[in-house]
């Protein structure tokens, strides 16, 4: 049976390959490869000076429907909103990692490749909107960056940071998992794509809503959520929670820093006030100058 | 038994064999002399010199969505950088956005950040998540010996042409002069063959950008047989698609005696003689009629007043308990067109509105509390609909409707809102 069946796929081969009598001639002056012949501007060269080749990280603002999710209707970012928050994210993240680990070595091993910047939000029909997405690993997608607004540190950290953290905290636990008891903590709440009717979140021991959704959403909101607040916003934070929530977030919270420095050697602590003294110093980064 | 499927197969693999050695005996001629992927790149490079011909700018005769209207664009590439103007907006804005020539399932042309004038009819919102079906990226169709270059909307899939600015013209003149032939449009219109065989009447909504042709009799604004999309030049207008009535053709349009003459001259638009009043004459008590936004017809008694800048027309009593009792009308070219109202500010962003009969003592306007009641400001950029204060998308009063929207431009008297509009036909009369 086997060697009938070794006869077939040879005759069928056979068949093939003579089939394959294409006489067109090659021509090997004539490259099938497509040069990008798209002008080069001062932003890109900025770019490529400060993350590819330090971070080899490509930071897309020109929309390419390619790299975005299809089943959205999305517009494309602006030009000027887009070299500010290349050097807000710079500033505020990857060198706030630099500096935290004492080196580029975290950011370029772990950090995802590509940065893609969205103008619009993603709207939902159900009526929520998409702020950012990873996409396994390699690439952040930052929508809404045509309402970037340069002197609102708080909307920065509420729209773009918290969602910058919370997705490469995505990548972290994907490396090497959380402790499995964090997923106790909270196991009954959890509630999946209902979380955006989820009222009593802090109660229940979520920082945020969309925390209820499901044990990894929660685990990376807990750290997006700490080092982009304050002490006295986090405070604020678990005081709302009250009795029944606050203790809950506080094991979370501690589960999440023992995870950071154990695994990654972040103090979560030291993070946070990288971060805010590096919100302090945007006003110093001429983010009004053009590129 | 074996040894017949034996056979069998063997003569199966032989029958195999020699189709496969028969396709060698013929050459069918290729159907294109090069591969898709030669002939994409050769027309990206033909486009891309076409572009670098004209540093003049090219005119974009845009069509959105069917019932959006035609708009020109005038747009000038420079170092990667395009250039933009348009109709829709005060003729000395120009946009500022990148572009390339991408090679893609074929040639796109791809304005590829923001330009708000480009994104009109594009940008999602909260109420309409999938924008107005316009687009920023356009598949090149060809380029021809003038560098007039075939587009077609990369996701709405409307064909429209992109040539280059005509010699005399700058962007604002190209722009003014098609803004002074809109204005030809005034009124309503008869469509005649040549022979002038009376074949049906035309209203333009949105002040002529749109042709709603009813054969025979005179049409209303849901009832036609045809509607297309129009978008002017400076010696008449062009279709979005081409015009059939009775065995006459027509999309290219020219102003002739007053009439539009099609340009094989077989199809003609000329006013049906029935004159609007006059600016001054409108003031006073009329009775206003509208279909709101889901269709349910109301009408009332409502009082207009004039004003001095000639155009914008006050009505004064259009809700009986309110606080904001203004809803701003435009008289253009002998029709009126609703314009939003400017409400306050919120937040840093300019507010506006439009008002229809709603229940007003429970939505007034407060430039700290916008409303009385529920309110959140979701996006700069958004619809919001109101019933009784209770702030949810998509919700609407029973009898009425109440349209913001936020922006963060500053007002003039000229801004028109991306939203608020296109939204509703309304009709008054004495």
């Amino acid at each position: 049976m086997k060697t009938r069946n070794f006869h077939i796929v040879i005759v069928m081969l056979a068949s093939l390959l003579a089939a394959a009598c294409n006489s067109d001639a090659l021509d090997p002056d004539k490259s099938v490869i497509t040069e990008d012949t798209s002008v080069k501007n001062s932003f890109d060269e900025w770019l490529y000076t400060n993350y590819v080749i330090p971070y080899n990280i490509r930071f897309l603002y020109k929309m390419q429907d390619i790299e975005a999710d299809i089943s959205y209707t999305l517009s494309p970012a602006d030009y000027t909103k887009s070299t500010q928050m290349a050097r807000i994210v710079k500033h505020l993240c990857l060198e706030a990692y630099d500096e935290v680990t004492g080196g580029k070595d975290f950011i370029c091993q772990y950090f995802p490749k590509m940065f893609h910047l969205v103008g619009s939000a993603a709207y939902n029909s159900n009526g929520t909107i998409m702020l950012g997405t990873a996409e396994g690993g390699l690439k952040i997608t930052l929508y809404m960056v045509n309402d970037v607004d340069i002197s609102n540190v708080q909307l920065l950290n509420n729209y773009y940071f918290h969602t910058i953290h919370h997705e490469f905290a995505h990548i972290l636990h994907q490396t090497k998992n959380y402790p499995v008891e964090y997923k106790d903590l909270s196991g009954k709440f959890y509630v999946q794509d209902s979380w955006i009717y989820n009222l009593e979140y802090l109660e229940q021991g979520f920082v945020t809503a969309y925390s209820s959704k499901e044990p990894n959403e929660d685990f990376v909101e807990v750290i997006s959520t700490y080092v982009t607040s304050t002490q006295e916003e986090w405070e604020k934070l678990l005081t709302a929670a009250g009795e029944k929530g606050r203790p809950i977030i506080e094991k979370k919270i501690a589960i999440c820093k023992n995870y950071m420095l154990a695994t990654w050697h972040i103090d979560l602590d030291k993070l946070r006030t990288i971060i805010e003294r590096r919100s302090s110093e945007l006003g110093m980064l001429g983010l009004d100058n053009a590129l | 038994m074996n040894r017949i499927k034996r056979y069998i197969e063997m003569f199966a693999a032989a029958v195999l064999v020699l189709c496969s050695a028969a396709s060698c005996l013929f050459k069918n001629e290729d159907v294109f002399e090069q591969t898709a992927s030669a002939r994409i790149s050769a027309l990206m490079d033909k486009a891309r010199e076409a572009i670098d011909r004209h540093p003049e700018g090219f005119v974009l005769q845009y069509f959105g969505q069917e019932g959006r209207g035609g708009y020109n664009f005038v747009i000038r590439f420079e170092s990667g950088k395009a250039f933009i103007s348009c109709e829709n907006a005060e003729t000395d804005r120009v946009d500022e956005c990148l572009y390339d020539i991408l090679k893609e399932d074929g040639a796109v042309l791809s304005f590829n950040t923001y330009s708000g004038l480009l994104q009109y009819f594009h940008e999602p919102s909260f109420s309409d998540v999938d924008g107005a079906g316009g687009d920023y990226e356009f598949r090149i169709e060809g380029v021809d010996e003038d560098d007039n270059i075939r587009l077609k909307g990369k996701t709405g899939y409307s064909k429209m042409q992109m040539f280059p600015l005509p010699a005399g013209y700058t962007p604002q003149s190209w722009l003014e002069a098609v803004k002074q032939m809109q204005k030809q449009w005034e009124g309503d219109f008869y469509i005649y063959s040549d022979g002038y065989e009376r074949l049906g009447s035309c209203i333009g909504q949105l002040g002529g950008k749109v042709l709603c042709v009813k054969l025979g009799a005179y049409p209303d604004a849901n009832t036609y047989d045809y509607k297309r999309s129009a978008v002017y030049t400076p010696d008449g207008f062009r279709l979005q698609s081409k015009l059939e009535i009775g065995g006459y053709y027509g999309q290219d349009f020219r102003l002739k005696d007053g009439e539009f003459v099609s340009t094989d001259g077989t199809l003609i638009f000329a006013s049906n003689g029935l004159t609007a009043p006059k600016y001054e004459d409108m003031a006073g008590p009329w009775i206003l009629s509208y279909n709101n936004y889901f269709g349910k017809y109301f009408a009332k008694v409502i009082t207009i007043s004039t004003s001095k800048d000639g155009e914008t027309l006050y009505i004064k009593n259009l809700f009986s308990n309110r606080e904001l009792d203004n809803v701003k009308l435009k008289y253009v070219n002998g029709r009126l067109e609703l314009h939003p109202h400017y409400l306050g500010k919120y937040e840093g962003y300019f507010v506006w509105g439009i008002l229809f009969d709603t229940k007003q003592s429970t939505v007034l306007w407060d430039e700290q509390t916008c409303t009385r009641g529920v309110f959140t400001r979701e996006n700069n950029r958004d619809v919001f609909y109101f019933s009784d204060c209770s702030t949810a998308v998509g919700d609407y009063s029973a009898d009425g409707l109440i349209l913001y929207e936020f922006t963060s431009e500053t007002p003039s008297t000229n801004t028109r809102i991306n939203n608020l509009d296109i939204l509703c036909d309304i009709c008054i009369y004495r």
